[in-house]
């Protein structure tokens, strides 16, 4: 495995959000791993922001089962959520999906890895593994704080 | 006529010896009788008579078998010269040739330039209703054949390709194999044919005949990793929503994994070796996760919902459709992938001008018994020829 940083910069004008997101294909295209970043409601805590879109996903994934929910370490250390879960989309086979859930800074901090049902076992131990070594870089997280950004 | 003599002697001494009885008579010439001869006469000419009866009767019963028969071959005829005319009669447009199948009772007609390729002969299996709780793989025989042409090499080669074949074709679809000369077809010659017996995996789909409307069970066989995923998705819906995970994280959800990668490898394991009947399987996945704990929510349940975004549907959904569908993906809950023994026997008959397939198979556990019953069935084979 290598490590892989986003590479893009750009400015932001004034109000103006950002949405941050990466994907890791595997070469068959069997699995993958989508890591985001969104803008967040402050008062909106970990807990809250996993239950929040737990939710969400029972109410719009057909055939959606919830496998695992439990508090974890996540991105490097932080207290926030893990969620493993079965679901099939309209058109395609039943699909596997691991998803990790943090709130920090105003920011809401997702990762998504998936699999077809029937792989899970093959790419489980690897999907977990670039889960883990998922972080937020501290020092990118504060020159992106508006709040800290000069005149 | 002795015993009708005998018997009216017997009545005569009976009567008039012991029971005293009286009797008087005249013959038509006008002689005199009485006493035990007149009964001995009188008994006799009635015994007489009623074997007379008897006789004219089973001559009758003789003459009626006779005329029976006789009947019964002319409705025979009959019979064969309507089956003819309706042979005959049957639609045969231009260059179209008329087959008959007399075991099935069956006439059609073929296009003529259009040549036989084989066919199924028998197939029988074990009634479901017969077979022992949890097995869910009814053993079978299926005996085919194909034609031999001007391209059919000779035995020793057809069986040398044939085995090439099966050696490629098996490859990682199950193995390892054994293969043998064995004599089909009985005393004092029997076919020298080829015999293979090997282990492979099968997956059997079960599907709605829309014709006959039962569900039948369509098999194919699938490779050593088809059943390993198939094992593996077995003991992730056993185990689904257990989980040992608590604030530890990472580390319980490592030995959690380790436990996963373990029963699999039990389930294969008892599987192959014929310990586990199929049926069983989830029964044997619950009580080995007896001891895990279900676990499955852990969240604050009174918090209020805020007002994030639909970023993990989103990814959900975003991720779920990059994913390309592997072919083992595709199974659904109504199928099975198990480890099955299959011998097969091929028959060359230079004779009958065919070359025949005999199939057997059954699920690992049951194979043992069952092969003494294929090879009961094997040894009984016998060619009309």
């Amino acid at each position: 495995m290598y490590r892989f940083r986003p590479t893009l910069v750009t400015d932001v004008p004034d109000g103006w959000l950002v949405k941050e997101s990466i994907t890791i294909l595997s070469p068959d295209g069997q699995a993958n791993v989508i890591a985001s970043s969104e803008p967040l409601d402050s008062a909106i805590n970990s807990a809250e922001y996993a239950r929040e879109q737990g939710e969400l996903l029972g109410e719009k994934f057909p055939g959606y089962t919830q496998l695992h929910y439990a508090p974890v370490d996540v991105f490097g250390g932080h207290p926030g959520y893990y969620r493993s879960f079965q679901w099939t989309p309209p058109d395609n086979v039943p699909v596997s999906q691991f998803q990790l859930y943090l709130a920090r800074n105003s920011r809401g901090y997702t990762a998504t890895a998936t699999t077809g049902l029937r792989s899970a076992h093959i790419y489980q131990d690897i999907l977990i593994a670039i889960l883990r070594q998922l972080f937020i870089s501290e020092e990118d997280l504060m020159a992106n704080d508006p709040s800290s950004a000069g005149p | 006529m002795l015993s009708i003599l005998g018997a009216g002697l017997v009545a005569a001494i009976v009567c008039f010896g012991f029971l005293r009885s009286e009797a008087l008579g005249e013959t038509p010439t006008g002689w005199s009788l009485s006493g035990a001869v007149a009964g001995f006469l009188a008994a006799s000419a009635f015994a007489g008579g009623l074997f007379r009866e008897l006789e004219n009767s089973s001559a009758g019963v003789e003459k009626l078998r006779q005329q029976y028969d006789m009947e019964n071959q002319e409705l025979r005829r009959v019979n064969k010269e309507l089956e003819q005319k309706l042979i005959r009669g049957a639609p045969k447009p231009e260059e179209f040739e008329t087959e008959v199948d007399e075991r099935q009772r069956l006439v059609l007609s073929r296009p003529k330039e259009w040549e036989p390729v084989g066919a199924s002969v028998f197939a029988f299996q074990r009634p479901e209703r017969l077979l022992r709780k949890g097995d869910t793989f009814p053993p079978y025989v299926r005996v085919s054949y194909e034609p031999i042409t001007a391209a059919t090499p000779d035995p020793d080669v057809y069986y040398r390709e044939l085995q090439q074949r099966f050696e490629r074709g098996l490859g990682s679809r199950g193995g390892p194999y054994r293969s043998e000369i064995v004599g089909i077809g009985g005393e004092p010659a029997p076919i020298p044919s080829l015999k293979l017996v090997a282990r492979t995996y099968v997956k059997t789909v079960l599907h709605l005949n829309l014709l006959t409307g039962q569900e039948e069970r369509v098999r194919s066989i699938v490779r050593l990793e088809d059943f390993e995923a198939h094992v593996a998705t077995r003991v992730n819906k056993v185990l689904g929503g257990r989980v040992p995970f608590g604030k530890l994280g990472w580390d319980q959800l490592s030995q959690w994994q380790d436990f996963q990668v373990r029963l699999r490898q039990e389930v294969q394991d008892e599987l192959e070796s014929g310990r586990l009947e199929y049926g069983d399987l989830a029964g044997f996945i619950e009580e080995r996760a007896g001891t895990v704990a279900s676990r499955t929510s852990t969240g604050e349940e009174s918090a209020p919902v805020g007002q994030a975004s639909d970023a993990a549907m989103d990814q959900g959904a975003e991720a779920a459709e990059n994913i390309t569908a592997a072919e083992e993906d595709m199974l659904s809950e109504s199928e099975e992938v198990l480890p099955v023994a299959e011998m097969w026997v091929c028959c060359y008959h230079r004779g009958l001008r065919k070359v025949f397939f005999f199939e057997f198979a059954d699920n690992s556990t049951d194979y043992r018994n069952s092969s003494a019953v294929f090879n009961s069935v094997l040894q009984s084979v016998r060619f009309l020829s």
